[in-house]
């Protein structure tokens, strides 16, 4: 059948894929200058280092260090830090959800504010309202996202002291705080998505306004609200949802320098202290499971597309 | 001026903790201390090995060291060292015989005994010894910086099992009963009891800590069990560990009441230091430790509206900011070369600048209250009060050292990422550029990489890849002759590679003098020596400071055991146990 | 209504590709969404007005004209370019608009920019961006007279090291583009005009350098290749390089099966020649029309990356570096962080503006065709 050749296609794609990533990852992390030992052992003689690397398997040939770690990362272990010895599925569990809560949170604030907009944008397309909201969205790509979460924190933050420009609280400690330290690194990342799904919504939206069974909606004299929403919405929702899922790579990358600057201890952080430390394993993993999980979620939307619109001719 | 800010005395009275800048609380003890509550400290970098013996720890693992274990002697806010876990300590006329006497009852936090062979263990571990059979195997523990330190080899780390007849420092350490311990030296060791606080570094372990394994993925690093006021409750967590009441601790207050009053210590990592104060203020840490100016203004405003308490560390055992330079290979080997960086560098400008005009310009190695202490207008260094004249003489050195060598004089030096590190080497580099001398700034390394490539200058095996210049904080005060650590040729950490004979002899003899104003006149010889010659960029004093929300009390706590006033913020240091919340 | 032509028609939609200044380069696209198009569009005429400030519009009937540009980019999943932004309305072709107001102020701005950069060691008015002004006295100075944008932590001239800043910056951006546009053009075009293995295995291999957020790419080259001006560059280029060789991949898969193209085969020319003759020039302009867009993006990189640590070395001044400086003193001299966040949005800007314009002049003439 058509799809299940597409699916065993994207499949197999993805596999390979994946191998070359993780393969590259590992390869590249080997590049990185910084000697890892030496930053654990920094008054210590070559001989004692040397010990530290044979047993941390740092002598072995590539190909072993590699399969090694496929083996581990397949099976969940994802390694440890030289230096304390923590396991990375641990630092994992500890920032993976703060990562997965600021990109979330301004995922969903973003289609919050984006979806209404869109919709009445495309409701009043032309009108000034239109043409101003328009080119505020095209105004706000401009501004990068961290450029703008330091603007907020410069302004909100630092001189008018409305809200905390660093650190983390859980949400089951505190809610209240969890959300306050929250407010400005969501926001900063939201904007630009605002902007995206907004103008993206609008045009398709108008063109769906269009279609017939919009005409015939209106002509049963359903009301305007229900028609837009109800009905006009739907098939512009798949295709906001592909947007927002293919955003993710650009989500990811924002949200590391984000981390950074509000010092949310994510993932986003814990990379790039890694490859401040020269914390290979760590870094491999880390970077490998990012890897893994944009290839996965294109190719969930190719196979999302697949299953859900057949008359797609695929090359 | 007195470096104390507190009342000492054994009545419960409370000190308002007043430090010259900025408000504070009560300090010292009070009648009014609480238990219960917790605090969050926030450190400006992480430690990752806590194995003590074969650590080296900065400011941000002291705090975290001095709140899990004890040290043997400990140094009160007057620079004296008294005893702490030892009860008293003794020794022979000529300093060739320590003796310590234990104090009794004390116990590890996993419930082992502290006595004369858990002692015994812990020294043999600092000093690179066998500790034990089943200890790292029977092998000799590796510590490297300690071994040198308490072997005193005048040669060099290497040379401690080499040329074990050129050590001057331990000889023999001995269990002579259960809580007595004997340790015998080479040579006299007038400052022995100095370096054996080690700024809050020579903890004592548990013996099962030490068991552990010093080795890779080995838990003495990442477990610390210790006889401190909080036992590790977070292991094998040491980024940011979290310390829990010991309920078992041997210290009381002056009213007998038991000792630490705070139910938990949480630690963070918070490099950034605008990010520190703002924490204070928005509730986020209730402690933190300071060492930049504009930061320290920053936390004195805040503390002057009301709503933090600031306690600025004065003149007395500061330690220094400076640019370490490598006196052992081009261009720094060559005097002239010396003289012009120094004169060039314009330090008062500096100094305002990268500290908002909190610190002051250093005299030399010693401050006001540590023997050997040099004035400003007296310090042997060259002169750079005038600038204009500063300059002149800065480029005419520069020339002579091009007429000597051949080639123009230009360095390179080499920096962390941290963004004020790289902001006062900009500065600099434009001091410098004005006497036509050329300093480039490298690409940031990692402190860890900048330690170790100067190790290796140090230790004579990688001195070609040792940094001719680095920013450097270091030197706090205490015993003078403790120093020497630094200075002495061969030793591992001499990073400014000093191998001067007199530098050598002036501090080999007062590390054995008796005589405190003896040792302490030596100790100045040997500052003016080091000034006169410019061995380093000595550039400002270290004004530490704390930062605490309004809640915090008692930061340095009750007396010491001997009625001493505990450490008040030397250079950052300070206890934990007697810190207690008001509401 | 017109018919639709029996093709597989492809509605052009909003641009999915490289997401001006809010990050790094992105070119999956939803595969070709066949539904019919709306042909009575009443909102186009009044659009026509500003034609490249808005990224997409529904097609009108003169639209179709493109269709065939666009369909098979659509298969070839690579990056459709927006063709909406047109001015021809219904009228036909060619017909040149005047260019808005707001076109010609990004022109202004950008040719302040540039000329403030290259000229900058011989602006009289351009301190010395190392200099310590005032002997200290400028530290942490707000705007004045004598420094317009008065000093950062160092007492130095931020308007100065703002100029100064410019220069690395756009280096990068256009060191990084021309490295892209060449590696990547010459693989996409290889990659789009020969079938089979090689074009396979360059799609491959494009498919997993975008396998990896760009950032996280470009921070480890940078890491590993170092932080001068132009190892930056190079790395940067290095991760724009497949998005560029995916749109000259798709555009040379789209012209590849055009009529000229065959008939030339048919006459017998070589491939080379195809490609330097007959797709080369075709392609050129799709690519043109987005150099603009990625330069913003790299300005963009450069600052994050700063940001992280692996900006530009000091005391080379760029906007990123100014930003990371001014971080410490966020409270007492906001301008320090405004400047250098003003001119990145304000050049950004004026970069995604003028990309649009010139896609949409570029379009049009290539529909005439």
């Amino acid at each position: 059948m058509q799809l299940l050749a597409t699916l065993g296609r994207v499949v197999v794609r993805l596999v390979v894929v994946l191998l070359i990533v993780t393969f590259v990852t590992f390869g590249m992390l080997k590049l990185l200058p910084g000697d890892p030992i030496a930053t654990l052992r920094p008054v210590s003689t070559e001989e004692q280092r040397d010990e530290i690397r044979e047993e941390l398997g740092l002598n072995d040939p590539f190909l072993v260090q590699y399969g090694n770690w496929l083996r581990d990362f397949f099976t969940g272990d994802f390694g440890r830090y030289y230096d304390s010895g923590e396991s990375v599925n641990a630092k994992l569990e500890k920032s993976l959800p703060v990562s997965l809560q600021l990109m979330g949170y301004s995922i969903a604030l973003a289609l919050l504010i984006a979806i209404p907009l869109g919709v009445i944008t495309a409701y009043r397309s032309g009108t000034r309202f239109d043409r101003g909201a328009n080119a505020a969205a095209f105004g706000l790509l401009a501004l990068p996202n961290f450029v703008l979460g330091l603007l907020l924190a410069t302004y909100l933050g630092a001189r008018w002291q409305i809200l905390p420009t660093q650190g983390y609280e859980e949400f089951g400690a505190d809610p209240v705080e969890h959300f306050r330290f929250m407010v400005l690194p969501v926001v900063a990342l939201a904007v630009a998505q605002i902007a995206v799904y907004m103008r993206l919504l609008r045009s398709d939206m108008i063109a769906t306004l269009q279609e017939n069974f919009v005409t015939t909606a209106k002509a049963k004299g359903v009301s305007p609200r229900r028609v837009l929403f109800r009905h006009a919405l739907r098939p512009s929702s798949l295709t906001l949802l592909t947007v927002a899922g293919l955003n993710m790579g650009t989500l990811i990358g924002g949200a590391i320098v984000i981390e950074v600057i509000f010092a949310l201890p994510g993932m986003g952080r814990n990379i790039y202290e890694a490859i401040l430390t020269s914390q290979y394993v760590a870094l491999q993993s880390f970077v490998a499971i990012i890897a893994v999980a944009y290839v996965l979620i294109n190719a969930l939307i190719d196979i999302l597309y697949a299953v859900l619109d057949p008359r797609i001719r695929r090359a | 001026m007195s470096a104390m800010a507190l009342v000492v005395a054994a009545c419960s009275s409370s000190d308002d903790g007043d430090n010259g800048d900025g408000a504070g609380g009560n300090t010292g003890e009070s009648a009014d201390a609480t238990t219960g509550g917790e605090v969050t400290y926030a450190v400006e970098g992480d430690t990752l090995n806590f194995c003590l013996p074969t650590a080296q720890l900065a400011i941000s693992g002291i705090v975290i060291s001095m709140g899990v274990y004890d040290t043997l002697v400990a140094q009160s806010a007057d620079g004296e060292i008294v005893p702490f876990l030892a009860e008293s300590v003794e020794r022979n006329d000529d300093a060739t015989s320590y003796t310590f006497n234990l104090r009794e009852g004390i116990e590890f936090h996993n419930g082992e005994p502290f006595n004369a062979e858990a002692v015994v263990m812990n020294l043999n571990a600092y000093r690179g010894a066998v500790v034990a059979p089943d200890v790292q195997d029977g092998e000799p523990y590796p510590s490297t910086l300690f071994k040198y330190i308490f072997n005193a080899n005048t040669e060099g780390l290497a040379q401690v099992d080499l040329e074990p007849e050129n050590n001057l420092g331990i000889d023999t350490v001995e269990a002579i009963d259960e809580y007595t311990v004997e340790v015998t030296m080479h040579e006299p060791w007038a400052d022995f009891e100095s370096l054996l606080y080690g700024t809050g570094r020579i903890g004592m372990l548990a013996p099962e800590q030490l068991r552990a394994g010093a080795g890779e993925g080995g838990g003495c690093a990442t477990t610390m069990i210790g006889t401190g006021p909080f036992r590790h409750a977070n292991a094998p967590e040491v980024r940011e560990p979290r310390l829990e009441r010991n309920e078992n601790y041997w210290r009381e207050d002056s009213e007998g009441r038991q000792l630490p009053y705070l139910d938990a210590v949480q630690f963070r990592i918070q490099p950034d230091t605008n990010q520190r104060v703002n924490g204070i203020e928005g509730g986020q840490f209730n402690l933190t430790h300071l060492s930049g100016g504009e930061e320290i203004n920053q936390a004195i405003s805040l503390s002057d509206a009301g709503s933090a308490y600031t306690y600025v560390q004065e003149p007395g055992f500061r330690e220094m900011g400076y640019l370490l330079i490598n006196n052992g290979k081009p261009p720094f080997d060559n005097e002239n070369a010396r003289r012009a960086v120094f004169l060039a560098g314009n330090r008062d400008q500096i100094t305002q600048l990268r500290n908002d005009g909190i610190f002051t310009v250093s005299s030399g190695l010693y401050d006001a209250s540590v023997g050997g202490h040099l004035e400003l207008d007296d310090d042997g260094l060259p002169d750079d009060t005038d600038r204009d004249a500063a300059l002149e003489e800065a480029r005419q050195a520069a020339a002579a050292y091009e007429d000597e060598t051949g080639s123009p004089l230009s360095f390179e030096a080499l920096t962390t990422n941290a963004t004020g590190n790289t902001q006062t080497l900009e500065l600099l580099r434009e001091n410098l550029a004005e006497a036509g001398i050329d300093m480039s700034i490298s690409a940031p390394v990692l402190q860890s990489e900048i330690i170790n490539r100067a190790v290796g200058g140090a230790l004579g095996t990688g001195l070609e890849d040792a940094p001719e210049a680095f920013l450097w904080r270091n030197h706090p005060g205490g015993n003078c002759s403790a120093q020497y650590v630094w200075f002495l040729s061969g030793s591992p950490v001499n990073f400014a590679i000093i191998d001067d004979p007199e530098v050598d002899r002036l501090y080999l003899e007062a590390r054995q003098t008796l005589d405190d104003d003896e040792r302490n006149e030596l100790c100045r010889e040997v500052n003016l020596y080091m000034n006169e010659h410019v061995f380093s960029m000595w550039t400002w004093w270290v004004d530490w400071t704390i930062a605490t929300d309004t809640s915090v009390n008692g930061v340095w706590g009750p007396p010491l055991p001997d009625g001493s006033p505990p450490p008040n913020n030397m250079s950052g240091v300070h206890r934990l146990d007697g810190i207690w919340l008001s509401s | 209504m017109p018919d639709r032509p029996s093709r597989g028609w492809y509605r052009a939609r909003q641009k999915v590709g490289p997401e001006p200044g809010s990050g790094m380069f992105r070119t999956r696209q939803p595969p070709a969404d066949t539904e019919e198009p709306p042909v009575d569009t009443p909102e186009a005429p009044a659009d026509a007005q500003e034609p490249a400030a808005t990224m997409e519009k529904p097609l009108d009937p003169a639209e179709q004209i493109h269709e065939s540009f666009l369909e098979t980019g659509a298969e070839a999943e690579g990056l459709t370019v927006d063709v909406a932004a047109i001015e021809a309305g219904s009228e036909g072709l060619g017909k040149r608009k005047r260019l808005p107001i707001a076109a010609w102020l990004a022109v202004g701005w950008v040719v302040l920019i540039v000329g403030l950069a290259v000229f900058a060691p011989w602006l009289p008015f351009v301190k010395n961006p190392n200099a310590i002004q005032d002997n200290g006295g400028l530290r942490l100075a707000s705007p004045s007279i004598d420094a317009w944008l008065g000093g950062d932590a160092n007492s130095r001239d931020v308007f100065a090291r703002m100029v100064w800043g410019a220069r690395a910056s756009l280096m990068i951006g256009v060191g990084s583009i021309i490295f892209a546009f060449i590696v990547g053009g010459v693989l996409g075009i290889i990659g789009g005009f020969v079938k089979g293995r090689v074009g396979e295995a360059i799609a491959g291999l494009l498919d997993v350098m975008l396998a990896f957020p760009a950032l996280l790419l470009a921070l480890y080259f940078v890491s590993i290749l170092g932080r001068d001006i132009w190892k930056i560059a190079f790395a940067l280029g290095i991760v724009a390089t497949p998005a560029i060789a995916r749109i000259a991949r798709a555009s040379t898969i789209a012209w590849a099966d055009r009529d000229f193209v065959l008939a030339a085969r048919a006459q017998g020319a070589r491939a080379p020649r195809i490609v330097v003759r007959e797709i080369l020039p075709n392609v050129l302009p799709a690519m043109y029309s987005i150099a603009l867009l990625a330069m913003a993006i790299t300005i963009v990189a450069e600052a994050a990356l700063a940001q992280l640590g692996v900006g530009v070395i000091p005391p080379t001044s760029s906007w990123g570096n100014i930003i990371l400086q001014a971080r410490t003193h966020l409270a007492a001299a906001p301008w320090l962080m405004l400047a250098p966040s003003v001119a990145i949005f304000l050049t950004v800007l004026s970069l995604n503006y003028l990309g649009d314009v010139i896609r949409a002049r570029l379009d049009v003439r290539e529909s005439a065709l």
